[in-house]
C-alpha cells in the first residue's frame, strides 16, 4: 500500500512538472529550450510512477492485500516525529525575533523533551553548554555571524 | 618525479597547527558518527561542510577528508561490538566481526579493523595519486558533447547506488532532475520552477540540500525508532596484529584494496558494494571458506580493506572529471565549490597545490587513524551506550546553524528543514537518497552540455555519436546499465545472504 500510494504521489508531482514545462519554450531553433527536458523528465517520471503503482499492485495481489513485515510504527513514534519537525519549524519562525542563542537552547531543551528526557538538570544544562559551544565555534572560531534577536 | 616534489609541497601545506588539529577533529567527529549505527559517513560530512566555511581551502577540505576516513573505519566498531554496521560501509565486517567479538575476540578484531583499514586506504590513495593525473590529462580534450556523455554516464550509475529497488532510485533521481531544474535556465535566462520566489533565481543552494537530505531527515527518522532495543555490546580489548601477522595476507589485503579501488572508482558504486564484492570474493578464493561467518580473520580483513580503499578511489572521478563516486564525494564535490575549487580536469592546471595537499591530508588522516583509533575505540564503545537524543538534537542544531550561517539566509534554513522532511519521507518509503543527491549535480551538467553540443553542431545530434570519445563513453554508458542491472540482482543476493547469515548469529 506504501509503494501504491508513493508512485501515485511521484505521478502527481510528475504531473506537476510536466504542466509547469508546458508553459516554457521546448525549442530555439534546433536546440532543445528551457522546457524540453523538464517534458523528458516528467514523462518518464509519470512512466516510473505508473510502474511502481503496477508493481505495487500485482504485490498487494500475491499477498492478498497482506503488509509487509516490516517494524509498525507506534502512535508514540510518529507523535516524536511530529513534535520534532513542528519544534523545528518553531525556530525558523522564532530565530529572528528570539536570536541565536535563545532560540537555540529552547530548541534543544524542548527536542530533548519529545525524545525522552526527563532530568531538569539535563534539560537546563544540555542546551545551554550546547549552544554556547555552538555559539563559540561559529561566531569566535570561524568568524560567522549569527542572528542576534530584535525583542531583546 | 614531479608528483613526489608536488606530494612533497602538500604534505609542506598541511603540516601546521591548524590543518593538524583540523585532521585530529574531523577523525574524531568522523569515528564517532561512525561508530553510532544509524548515521552515515555522508551525513557527517554534510553537516559539517559549515563548520569549514571560516576556514581557507586547504583546512577545510582536509578537515572533511579526515572525517570521512573516520567515518567508514569507525563504522567496523559497532559492526564488531554490536552486530550492527555504524555505516552501510561496513555491513559486511558484521559477518565475522562480531562472531570474532562473541569468541571473546572482540579487540583481535577492532585491531585487526583499524590495521587493515590504514592499509585498504593507503591503497585507494596510492591509486588515486597514480590515475588522476593520466585521467586529467585525457580529459582536456573533452569538450561539450564528451561531457554530456560523462554525464550521461553518470545517471545511468544511478542504478548502481538503487539498492534493491531500481524503480525507487529512478524515481529518486528524477526528483533530484526536478529539483536541478530550479532557477535560471542557463542559456535563455528564462525563470524554472522558481514561483516568483527571488531566493530561487539561483536554484536551491546545495549544502542546505545536502543537510536537509542527509542530516534533518535521519533525526526525523531516528526520532520514530527511539523505542528499539539497543544492542548488547561486547566487551572490549585493544590487541593490534604484528606487520609480520598483516604481511602473511599480503596477497588477500592487495586483491581486497584492488577490489574495493575498483568500485570506489566508477561512479555511483560504494563502499558497501566493494565491501560485499570483497567479502564474498575472499570468501571464494580462501582455503577455509566454511570459517566465513564464523569469526573468520579472513572475511573481516577483507570487508574492512575494501571500504576503506574507496575513499581514494571515489575521488578519483571527483577530481579530474567532477562526477561523484558516491554520495559522501557528491558532498565534497559541494564543499569544494564553496571554497573556490572547480573540479574537472583544469583543477589540476589551476589549483595543483591544493589537489596534492589534499592527497596529503588524506594520508596524514589515515596515519593519524593508527594512533586515534586505538585511543578512541573503548570511548567510542562507551558513547554507543550513551542516549540516541543528545547527538540528535546536536546534530539537528548544527544541521539549522550551518544552513543558514553558510549566506546568512534564513531561506537556506528553510530549504534545509523542507529538504528534511523530503529526506525523511523518502527514507520511510524506501527510497534511496543518494541518487537524488546525484542527478542533481549531474542533471544541469548533462542539460547544459547537450545544448552545447547540438549548438555546436547546428542542432544535429549525431554530434554525440560520431565523435569517438563521446561515442564511447555512451556506449559505456549503455553497457554499464546493462551491467548494473545484472549486478544488482548479484547484490541484492550476496546482501540478502549477508542478512541471513548475521540473522542466524
Amino acid at each position: 500500500m506504501a509503494d501504491l500510494i508513493s508512485g501515485l504521489v511521484f505521478i502527481v508531482i510528475s504531473g506537476g512538472v510536466f504542466g509547469y514545462a508546458l508553459q516554457l519554450p521546448a525549442a530555439r531553433g534546433n536546440v532543445p529550450g528551457p522546457g524540453f527536458f523538464p517534458e523528458l523528465a516528467a514523462i518518464l517520471g509519470i512512466v516510473v510512477g505508473a510502474a511502481i503503482c503496477v508493481r505495487a499492485v500485482i504485490a498487494m495481489r500475491v499477498t492478498g492485500g497482506a503488509p509487509r513485515p516490516a517494524r509498525p510504527e507506534a502512535p508514540a513514534d510518529l507523535l516524536r516525529f511530529a513534535g520534532v519537525l513542528a519544534v523545528s519549524t518553531g525556530y525558523l519562525l522564532a530565530l529572528r525575533p528570539l536570536g541565536f542563542a535563545l532560540a537555540s537552547a529552547l530548541l534543544l531543551l524542548v527536542v530533548l523533551v519529545i525524545l525522552g528526557e526527563r532530568r531538569i538538570f539535563i534539560l537546563l544544562a544540555v542546551p545551554a553548554a550546547l549552544t554556547a559551544v555552538v555559539l563559540l565555534i561559529f561566531t569566535s572560531l570561524l568568524g560567522l555571524r549569527l542572528p542576534a534577536g530584535t525583542i531583546f | 618525479m614531479d608528483t613526489l616534489v608536488n606530494l612533497y609541497q602538500g604534505f609542506a601545506a598541511v603540516l601546521t597547527i591548524q590543518t593538524l588539529l583540523v585532521i585530529f577533529l574531523g577523525l574524531v567527529a568522523g569515528l564517532l558518527v561512525g561508530a553510532l549505527p544509524g548515521l552515515t559517513a555522508t551525513m557527517a560530512v554534510a553537516v559539517l561542510v559549515p563548520v569549514t566555511f571560516g576556514l581557507s581551502a586547504v583546512p577545510a577540505l582536509s578537515m572533511l577528508l579526515a572525517i570521512y576516513v573516520g567515518a567508514i573505519s569507525g563504522g567496523a566498531v559497532s559492526a564488531i561490538l554490536a552486530n550492527t554496521p555504524g555505516t552501510p560501509a561496513s555491513v559486511a565486517t558484521t559477518l565475522d566481526g562480531y562472531p570474532m567479538a562473541r569468541l571473546g575476540k572482540a579487540g583481535r578484531a577492532l585491531g585487526l579493523s583499524l590495521m587493515v583499514s590504514i592499509i585498504g586506504s593507503l591503497i585507494g590513495i596510492t591509486a588515486l595519486i597514480l590515475l588522476a593525473p593520466v585521467i586529467s590529462q585525457a580529459a582536456l580534450r573533452f569538450s561539450a558533447p564528451e561531457y554530456f556523455a560523462l554525464a550521461f554516464f553518470g545517471l545511468t550509475m544511478v542504478v548502481g547506488i538503487s539498492g534493491r529497488d531500481l524503480l525507487k532510485g529512478v524515481v529518486s533521481a528524477l526528483l533530484g532532475l526536478y529539483v536541478g531544474f530550479v532557477g535560471l535556465d542557463p542559456m535563455m535566462g528564462v525563470q524554472r520552477f522558481t514561483m516568483g520566489n527571488m531566493n530561487l533565481l539561483g536554484g536551491f543552494s546545495f549544502v542546505p540540500v545536502l543537510i536537509g537530505l542527509f542530516a534533518v531527515s535521519e533525526v526525523l527518522y531516528q526520532a520514530t525508532r527511539m523505542g528499539e532495543a539497543r544492542p548488547a555490546l561486547q566487551a572490549v580489548r585493544n590487541v593490534l596484529p604484528s606487520i609480520r601477522e598483516l604481511l602473511r595476507h599480503k596477497w588477500l589485503l592487495l586483491k581486497s584494496g584492488l577490489i574495493g579501488t575498483g568500485i570506489g572508482a566508477l561512479p555511483g558504486a560504494g563502499a558497501d558494494i566493494a565491501s560485499l564484492v570483497s567479502y564474498n570474493e575472499a570468501k571464494r578464493s580462501s582455503k577455509h571458506p566454511e570459517a566465513f561467518g564464523k569469526g573468520s580473520e579472513e572475511g573481516l580483513m577483507a570487508s574492512e580493506t575494501a571500504n576503506n580503499a574507496v575513499i581514494g578511489a571515489a575521488m578519483i572521478p571527483l577530481l579530474t572529471l567532477a562526477i561523484p563516486g558516491d554520495a559522501v564525494t557528491a558532498v565534497l564535490l559541494g564543499a569544494m565549490r564553496m571554497h573556490d575549487l572547480r573540479p574537472g580536469p583544469l583543477l589540476f592546471t589551476y589549483s595543483e597545490a591544493e589537489v596534492f595537499a589534499m592527497y596529503a591530508a588524506l594520508i596524514l588522516a589515515v596515519l593519524m587513524l593508527r594512533v586515534v583509533g586505538l585511543f578512541m575505540v573503548r570511548v567510542f564503545a562507551r558513547v554507543m551506550n550513551l542516549p540516541k537524543r543528545f547527538l540528535l538534537a546536536g546534530i539537528l542544531l548544527f544541521s539549522f546553524v550551518g544552513s543558514y550561517a553558510l549566506a546568512s539566509s534564513f531561506f537556506d534554513l528553510g530549504t534545509a528543514l523542507a529538504f528534511g522532511v523530503v529526506g525523511f519521507v523518502m527514507l520511510r518509503f524506501g527510497y534511496p537518497v543518494a541518487p537524488l543527491v546525484l542527478a542533481l549535480i549531474l542533471g544541469p551538467l548533462a542539460e547544459d552540455r547537450l545544448r552545447q553540443a547540438l549548438v555546436m553542431s547546428g542542432g544535429d545530434w549525431s554530434i554525440l555519436v560520431t565523435r569517438p570519445i563521446s561515442a564511447t563513453i555512451l556506449a559505456l554508458a549503455v553497457g554499464s546499465l546493462v551491467f548494473a542491472f545484472r549486478q544488482q540482482r548479484l547484490i541484492a543476493r550476496m546482501q540478502e545472504s549477508v542478512d541471513d547469515d548475521a540473522t542466524k548469529t
